[in-house]
C-alpha cells in the first residue's frame, strides 16, 4: 500500500520548481528529495490523517469548549527540556500549544516537538507483543511473551551463566526507569547492560569528569546569552538542538559574539557562522593546539586562573609547541592565519563558551579530542563562570539521566563505579543483603568487571569464545528502546543478530531490529509506551530535572517499561527484593517511590534533593523562572534554579545557613562567584591531595609533590578560604566542625562505616549530613580541588592527534600512529593492525555521517510521523561536485556507497559543496532497506514506518575509543560510483 | 484595526520545519498539502539563508484578482480567506501568486485538482459550524484569541505573526542590536509601501 | 537580558498602545464565548484580540 504511486506528483514538481524560480533557481536539499521521492505512501497517509482528523473533530465539539485539560510533558527528542503542553479532551490529545512559560524554550519548538502529537495518532505502532514463527510474525498476549523470554533466560543463565544475556537499554528512559533498569540487571546478576551514551557523549563523560570532577554539561542553554564568544566544533545545534539556536543567536545578537564553527561540513550552523573553519575530519587535537599555539605564543592565557585553579598546564604546552601553523595547516587543512585569528578571538572576548557534540566525541581519540577542548577553556580561564563553560549538547531526552543512574557497563548509579564499597553503599540503599547480591552474579570478579560496551555486543557474539574474558557468549540480547542502525558495522550486526538464541526488542516501534536479520524463531517485539503515556522526571542537558505528566492512557497493548520490568522481575524471581521499598499496584510500579529511592542513594552528583513533591512545584511555577538565570524570582520556588539541576546537595528539606530548606540546583559548575548553598562551587577534589609526575613520558625531575588542591580559590562563604579534599566524617573532625552533626546523622554515619566511620564520605552518608554541615561552612561536599590539564590515568595524558584507523593520509601514520592492539572491557580492542592495512587507493574518499532535523535516532519513530517524514523522503549522500565530477555522477542519481570493510548503500547522490573536497556526507537515521535490498515486507503489517532508506552505519567500518569504546562513525574510508 | 502580518527573519530561520509540521500537527493537513515550507537558498554555500513561506495575505492579493469565482475575501484586518464551496480548483491563484502559496490536494488534470488549500493566517473560514469549519479550514485560532502556530513555536522566533506594527518594531529592535537589516523576506512584494 | 530590561526595551507608546488593547481585548473576549461569530459567509470582521496569550508571544519574540 505503501508504495503506490500517488498520482499528486505532476502538481507538487510543478510546485516545487515555482519555488525555484522565486529563489534564484537555486534547488535546496529537501526540494531536490521532494522532486524523486515524491508522494510514497501519500495516499495511506492521507487516508488515516482523515480518520484521525474527523476523531478530532469530534472530539471538539463533542463537549464544545468544555474540559479541555492542559497537560504539560517534555519533548522525547533531543536534550533541551522544551515543554509539550497537550490539550486532552475526553482522553484525545487533541492539540498543543506552545509553553510560552517554559524558561527552556519558551514555546519553541523544532519540526519535530511540533509534531509530538502524532504520538497520539500512533497509526504505525507497534500493537500488542509478537514472536516470529517460522519466519512470520504473530500475536500473542502478555502473558505468553514474559513467559516464554524468561523461561528462555533462565535456561542461559543455567547453561552460559547470567553474562550471556545483555540489556540494551534507552536514553529514552525516564530517570525513574533508567534507574529501574540498571537495577534489573543489577539483580539478574550482570554488568552487561548499556544505552546510547555509550555512542553519543561517552567520551564527553569520561573525559570531562576526569579533567574537573563531572562529565556533563557545566553551564545551560540560557546561560549562552550571556556568552561573548560562541565556538562551536562537531555540533550542527541547528539541526540537532534547533531550540537551542534561539540563544546562541541572541548572543550573537545582542553581545555582538563572533560565532566560530568548526566542521568539516558547512552545516545549517555554520551558515550562521561569523568564522567557518573547515577542517579534515578526525584532525580535532591538531586543530586546537594549533590554536593553543597563537594563544601561548602571544601569552593571551589566564595565568592567574591557570595557576590558581589547573593542574599540568605547563605539559600540555611542551606538546603544543610541536604544533606550528605549518604542521597544523599540513594536518587540518585549516591556514594557520584563520587559526590566529580564531586565537585572537577568543582572548579578546571573554567568557566564550565552547560546544561540541557527536562530530567530536565519536572518534578512536574522542576523549583525547574533547580533553584538548577543555584544555583550551581552561587557558582561557572560561571554565566556571557564567558565558562561559563546556557546553555539551546532549543528544536525548534522557541521555544525561539515563547516565547519571549508570545505564552502562562500568558503573552502578551516580557513577559509584562497581568496587565492593560501590555495591554495599547500593545494597544498603536498596534494603538488601550485600551477599544476597553477591550470589546473584557469577562471581565477585565478574561483579566488579566492567561489562561489554554496547558498541560491541555483536563482537559479544561472533568474537572466538576463548578471546572474551566471560564464561560465555552472549547468547539473548534486549533491544529495549535501542534502534541498531545507529550502531557502526551493519553487516557484522547482522551476523550477530543472525547468531542469537533470543532477540527481544522491546519499543514502540519495530525498528530495524525486527528486520535486518534472517532470524525465524526466539524473536519478540514487546509493544513499549511512549513518554507521552506515563510519569516521571526526565534531565535536560544542562542538568534540571522536569517532571511529565501522563497525556493519554498507553495505546493499544503498550506497557509502560518500568510495568515491563517489573513483569520480568516477577518471572525471574527477584521482585520481592528489587521492589522491596517501592509500591506496585496492577504490576505498575509507583513512579514516585522510585525517585525518592534514587534520592537516597544519588549522593555523589546531587540527586538528592530533587523530590517528586519540588520537582512538580516547579513544572507548575514554570513562569516564575528567570529566562537567563533560570532562578525563581518570588512564587512558592523562590531562589531555586529551574529543575533543580544537579548537583541538588542533601536531602530535599537540608536546611541551608540562608534558614531556606532545599539545595536550590546548581546552575553553572564549579562557579566560585557563588556561595555553595546558592548553586556555586568549584572543581572537585578527586585526584589526591597531592600527587608526583606519574606518566613514564612526563616524569619531571624535582621531587616534590605537586598540590591538587585549589590555591586562593573558593566559592564565596568558604570558610576554609582554599583548597580541601572531599568532605568525610574525618575531615569534619579534623576541623572541629563533626559537632555540627545532629545525632541521628552521627549515628546513620557509624552504622555505614562501623569501625571505619571517619572514612565515611558525602557520598555514602545516607543521611545527608555531612554535605549539610560541609555547606553550612561554605564547603563544596566534594571538596575543592584543581582541574586536570593531564589525565594521568588515560592512555594519552596530553590528548596526542593519533591519524584515525582508515585515515587517507598514509603519509602521516608513521608519524601519528594510532594506539596500540588491546583487550579492553573483556573484548580484543584493535588499533594498529586495522590501520596497517592501506586502504586508502581503493577507498579514496573520507565518510563521515550526522543528523537532519526531521529525525532523530535510528529515526523508526520520526519516519513514522508523516508530518515528518513528508519532508526528508529519501536516504542520500553528500558529495562534492569534484568528486562527483571525477566519478561521472550526476546530481540525484543513485550510487552506491561502499564503506572500507565491504558494507555498501545504495542511495541517491547530492552533489554539493556542503562538503569539502573528498570528503562525503551521509544521515544515519534511515533504515529498512539493507544492500540494496527493501526489507518493507519484513516488518509486521502496518507497523513498518513511512520511510525506509539505507543505513549510513552499514556501511561504516571498525574503530573505537580507546576509553569508553565509542564507535568512530565520523571518519572512515569509502568509494562511491554509479549504481 | 491591527493588520495581519507575517516576518520572516531570514537572520534567524534556521531551516528547522517547527512552522511547517506545527502547521500540520494544528489543521491536520494530509500529507501533500503544504501551507507553509521553509525554502533554502544557496543550499550549503556561503551565503546559506532559509526562508519559511506561506501565504502573506498580501494587502491586494494577486489570487484574488485573477479568481474566476471571485471565491477570496479578506477581512478587516487584512487575513486574504477564501470560500471552498465556490472554488472550482482552476489553479489560477496558483500562477498569480508570487509566493506559492496556494495547494492542491488532488492534482490531476487541468480543472479537477480540488479545491484549493492554503494558509488562513489560522483565523479558519466561512462556515457557522465548527466541525465543518475545522475539517474544511482547519483551527480557528485568532478566535481564541491566539495567533498562528507556526509563529508561536518557531524555534528561533525567526518567523513573527500578528499586529503588523508590533511585528515590525520587534524586527526593527533586532536590526538595530544587529546594526545591519536585510532578512524581512517579501515584505516589499506583500506589503508595498511598508517599511520592511 | 533580564526580564526587566526587556520590558525597557518596549517604549511608552506601545506600553500605552497594550493597556488600551488589553481594555479592548477584555470585552471582545467576553463577546467571543463562541468564537464562530462569523455567522454569514464571506464575514469580514476582525477576530484578533491582543490578549494575555498575544502579548505573551510578543513579549518572548521580543527576547
Amino acid at each position: 500500500m505503501l508504495r503506490k504511486k500517488a498520482n499528486g506528483a505532476a502538481g507538487r514538481a510543478r510546485l516545487s520548481s515555482a519555488l525555484h524560480v522565486e529563489t534564484h533557481g537555486t534547488v535546496d536539499r529537501r526540494a531536490f528529495l521532494r522532486r524523486s521521492g515524491l508522494a510514497i505512501g501519500g495516499l495511506a497517509a492521507a487516508s488515516s490523517l482523515v480518520t484521525t482528523r474527523v476523531q478530532r473533530a469530534e472530539a471538539q465539539s463533542a463537549a464544545a469548549n468544555s474540559n479541555v485539560e492542559i497537560r504539560k510533558s517534555v519533548c522525547t527528542h533531543c536534550s533541551v527540556g522544551c515543554t509539550i503542553l497537550a490539550e486532552v479532551q475526553n482522553g484525545v490529545w487533541i492539540g498543543q500549544e506552545p509553553g510560552f512559560d517554559s524558561p527552556l524554550n519558551l514555546g519553541a519548538h523544532c519540526a519535530k516537538g511540533a509534531s509530538a502529537r502524532e504520538h497520539a495518532h500512533g497509526d504505525r505502532r507497534l500493537k500488542y507483543p509478537m514472536k516470529l514463527v517460522a519466519g512470520k510474525w504473530e500475536r500473542i498476549n502478555w502473558d505468553q511473551a514474559i513467559n516464554e523470554i524468561g523461561d528462555k533466560m533462565l535456561q542461559i543463565r543455567q547453561t552460559s551463566g547470567p553474562d550471556s544475556v545483555y540489556f540494551l537499554g534507552s536514553a529514552k528512559f525516564s530517570n525513574e526507569q533508567s534507574y529501574l533498569f540498571r537495577k534489573l540487571y543489577a539483580f539478574w546478576g550482570s554488568n552487561n547492560g548499556d544505552h546510547q551514551a555509550r555512542i553519543c557523549h561517552s567520551t564527553t563523560v569520561a573525559g570531562v569528569a576526569q579533567t574537573w570532577g563531572y562529565g556533563a554539561m557545566t553551564n545551560s542553554y540560557n546561560d549562552i546569552q550571556s556568552s561573548k564568544a560562541i565556538f562551536m566544533i562537531g555540533s550542527n545545534a541547528a539541526e540537532a538542538h534547533p531550540v537551542s539556536v534561539q540563544f546562541l543567536l541572541r548572543a550573537k545578537e545582542q553581545n555582538n559574539a563572533p560565532l566560530i564553527v568548526c566542521d568539516p561540513r558547512f552545516t545549517r550552523t555554520a551558515a550562521h557562522a561569523s568564522e567557518y573553519v573547515r577542517f579534515r575530519p578526525g584532525t580535532d587535537i591538531a586543530l586546537i593546539w594549533g590554536i593553543l599555539h597563537h594563544i601561548f605564543e602571544n601569552g593571551w592565557e589566564d595565568k592567574d586562573y591557570i595557576n590558581k585553579r589547573v593542574w599540568g598546564m605547563e605539559w600540555v604546552r611542551e606538546e603544543v609547541k610541536k604544533w606550528t601553523p605549518e604542521e597544523v595547516e599540513s594536518v587540518t587543512g585549516v591556514p594557520g592565519s584563520q587559526l590566529r585569528r580564531v586565537a585572537r578571538t577568543l582572548a579578546s572576548n571573554k567568557p566564550a563558551t565552547l560546544i561540541w557534540c557527536m562530530g567530536s566525541t565519536q572518534h578512536s581519540v574522542g576523549n583525547a579530542n574533547v580533553r584538548a577542548y577543555c584544555i583550551l577553556q581552561l587557558a582561557l580561564g572560561n571554565i566556571g563562570v557564567s558565558g562561559g563553560g563546556a557546553n555539551i549538547f546532549r543528544g536525548h531526552d534522557n541521555v544525561q539521566g539515563a547516565t547519571d543512574f549508570g545505564v552502562e557497563p562500568g558503573t552502578l548509579p551516580g557513577y559509584y563505579g562497581l568496587s565492593e564499597g560501590a555495591w554495599k553503599h547500593w545494597s544498603r540503599v536498596w534494603d538488601v543483603p550485600y551477599d544476597y547480591m553477591l550470589a546473584r552474579f557469577k562471581d565477585q570478579k565478574l561483579m566488579q568487571a566492567a561489562g561489554i560496551p554496547l558498541s560491541r555486543w555483536c563482537d559479544g557474539v561472533l568474537e572466538d569464545k576463548a578471546n572474551v574474558d566471560q564464561p560465555d557468549l552472549l547468547k539473548a540480547v534486549f533491544f529495549w528502546g535501542h534502534a541498531p542502525n545507529s550502531q557502526t558495522r551493519g553487516p557484522d550486526m547482522k551476523k550477530a543478530f543472525d547468531k542469537l538464541d533470543l532477540l527481544v526488542v522491546v519499543d514502540p516501534y519495530p525498528t530495524a531490529s525486527a528486520v535486518m536479520h534472517d532470524r525465524t524463531d526466539n524473536t519478540y517485539l514487546l509493544p513499549a509506551a511512549t513518554q507521552y503515556e506515563t510519569v516521571g522526571s526526565v534531565t535536560a542537558s544542562n542538568r534540571s530535572l522536569q517532571w511529565r505528566d501522563k497525556v493519554f492512557e498507553p495505546f493499544f497493548e503498550a506497557k509502560t517499561d518500568h510495568e515491563i520490568m517489573y513483569l520480568f522481575a516477577k518471572k525471574l524471581g527477584f521482585d520481592k527484593e528489587m521492589f522491596k521499598h517501592i509500591k506496585v499496584e496492577k504490576n505498575e510500579p509507583l513512579v514516585e517511590d522510585i525517585t525518592l529511592e534514587f534520592n537516597r542513594g544519588m549522593w555523589t552528583i546531587g540527586y538528592t534533593g530533587q523530590s517528586p513533591d519540588r520537582l512538580k512545584l516547579h513544572m507548575a511555577n514554570q513562569h516564575t523562572f528567570d529566562r537567563l538565570t533560570l532562578k525563581a524570582n518570588g512564587g512558592p520556588c523562590d531562589g531555586d534554579y529551574y529543575g533543580l539541576p544537579w548537583p541538588c546537595w542533601g536531602t530535599a528539606d537540608m536546611a541551608l545557613p540562608s534558614g531556606k530548606k532545599g539545595h536550590p540546583g546548581t546552575p553553572n559548575l564549579y562557579d566560585p562567584s557563588k556561595h555553595v548553598q546558592d548553586g556555586g562551587l568549584n572543581f572537585r577534589a578527586l585526584w589526591g591531595a597531592t600527587v608526583k609526575g606519574q606518566s613514564e613520558k612526563h616524569t619531571r625531575n624535582d621531587d616534590n609533590l605537586d598540590n591538587m588542591l585549589a590555591v586562593d580559590s573558593y566559592p564565596v562563604g568558604n570558610e576554609i578560604k582554599g583548597g580541601h579534599p572531599a568532605v568525610s566524617l574525618g575531615l569534619l573532625k579534623k576541623l572541629g566542625w563533626d559537632g555540627d552533626l545532629t545525632p541521628e546523622e552521627l549515628a546513620t554515619i557509624q552504622r555505614v562505616g562501623g569501625d571505619k566511620a571517619d572514612a565515611v564520605t558525602f557520598t555514602t552518608d545516607l543521611s545527608g549530613g555531612l554535605q549539610r554541615v560541609a555547606i553550612k561552612h561554605g564547603l563544596a561536599p566534594f571538596g575543592n580541588g584543581k582541574a586536570r590539564a593531564a589525565v594521568w590515568n588515560f592512555p594519552d595524558p596530553v590528548p596526542l592527534h593519533r591519524e584515525p584507523l582508515y585515515t587517507p593520509r598514509r603519509d602521516l601514520v608513521a608519524k601519528y600512529p594510532t594506539h596500540t592492539d588491546r583487550k579492553l572491557n573483556r573484548l580484543p580492542l584493535l588499533f594498529e593492525s586495522i590501520q596497517k592495512r592501506d586502504v586508502s587507493k581503493e577507498y579514496p574518499i573520507i565518510l563521515t555521517s550526522g543528523r537532519l532535523v526531521e529525525y532523530e535516532g535510528g529515526g523508526d519513530e520520526s519516519r513514522s510521523n508523516p508530518w515528518l517524514a513528508e519532508l526528508q523522503q529519501n536516504m542520500f549522500v553528500e558529495i562534492h561536485p569534484t568528486d562527483a565530477n571525477n566519478l561521472g555522477i550526476k546530481d540525484g542519481q543513485m550510487v552506491w556507497v561502499e564503506g572500507a570493510e565491504k558494507g555498501k548503500v545504495r542511495v541517491m547522490a547530492m552533489v554539493t559543496e556542503r562538503v569539502g573536497k573528498g570528503v562525503a556526507f551521509m544521515p544515519f537515521h534511515f533504515a529498512g532497506h539493507f544492500q540494496g535490498k527493501d526489507l518493507r515486507s519484513k516488518y509486521p503489517q502496518g507497523a513498518d514506518p513511512y520511510v525506509l532508506g539505507e543505513a549510513a552505519n552499514t556501511a561504516t567500518t571498525y574503530g573505537y575509543d580507546v576509553v569508553t569504546q565509542m564507535q568512530e562513525t565520523k571518519t572512515t574510508l569509502c568509494k562511491i560510483w554509479r549504481a | 484595526m491591527a493588520r495581519m502580518k507575517f516576518l520572516c527573519d531570514a537572520e534567524r530561520c534556521i531551516e528547522c520545519n517547527a512552522c511547517v509540521t506545527a502547521c500540520k500537527n494544528e489543521h491536520e493537513v494530509p500529507w501533500g498539502i503544504n501551507r507553509r515550507r521553509v525554502v533554502t537558498i544557496n543550499d550549503g554555500k556561503p551565503g546559506e539563508r532559509s526562508i519559511s513561506v506561506a501565504c502573506m495575505h498580501c494587502s491586494d492579493a494577486p489570487c484574488a484578482a485573477v479568481c474566476p469565482v471571485d471565491c477570496f475575501y479578506q477581512t478587516e484586518e487584512g487575513v486574504v480567506l477564501h470560500n471552498k464551496d465556490l472554488c472550482i480548483g482552476c489553479g489560477y491563484c496558483f500562477y498569480a501568486c508570487p509566493f506559492g502559496a496556494p495547494q492542491y490536494p488532488q492534482a490531476s488534470n487541468f480543472g479537477s485538482r480540488g479545491k484549493m488549500d492554503k494558509c488562513t493566517f489560522c483565523a479558519g473560514g466561512p462556515e457557522t459550524n465548527q466541525d465543518v469549519m475545522f475539517r474544511k479550514y482547519g483551527r480557528n485560532r485568532l478566535a481564541e484569541g491566539k495567533l498562528p502556530l507556526c509563529a508561536e513555536m518557531c524555534s528561533t522566533k525567526a518567523l513573527l505573526a500578528g499586529d503588523g506594527d508590533v511585528v515590525s518594531n520587534i524586527y526593527r529592535e533586532r536590526v538595530v542590536a544587529r546594526g545591519f537589516g536585510s532578512g524581512a523576506w517579501g515584505w516589499g512584494k506583500a506589503y508595498p509601501g511598508t517599511p520592511g | 537580558m533580564k526580564k526587566t530590561d526587556e520590558k525597557a526595551i518596549t517604549d511608552r507608546r506601545s506600553f500605552l498602545k497594550l493597556a488600551g488593547a488589553g481594555v479592548a481585548a477584555g470585552g471582545a473576549a467576553a463577546a467571543a464565548g463562541a468564537p464562530a461569530t462569523a455567522a454569514e459567509d464571506k464575514s469580514r470582521e476582525g477576530l484578533y484580540r491582543e490578549t494575555d496569550h498575544v502579548k505573551r508571544y510578543y513579549e518572548l519574540a521580543r527576547f
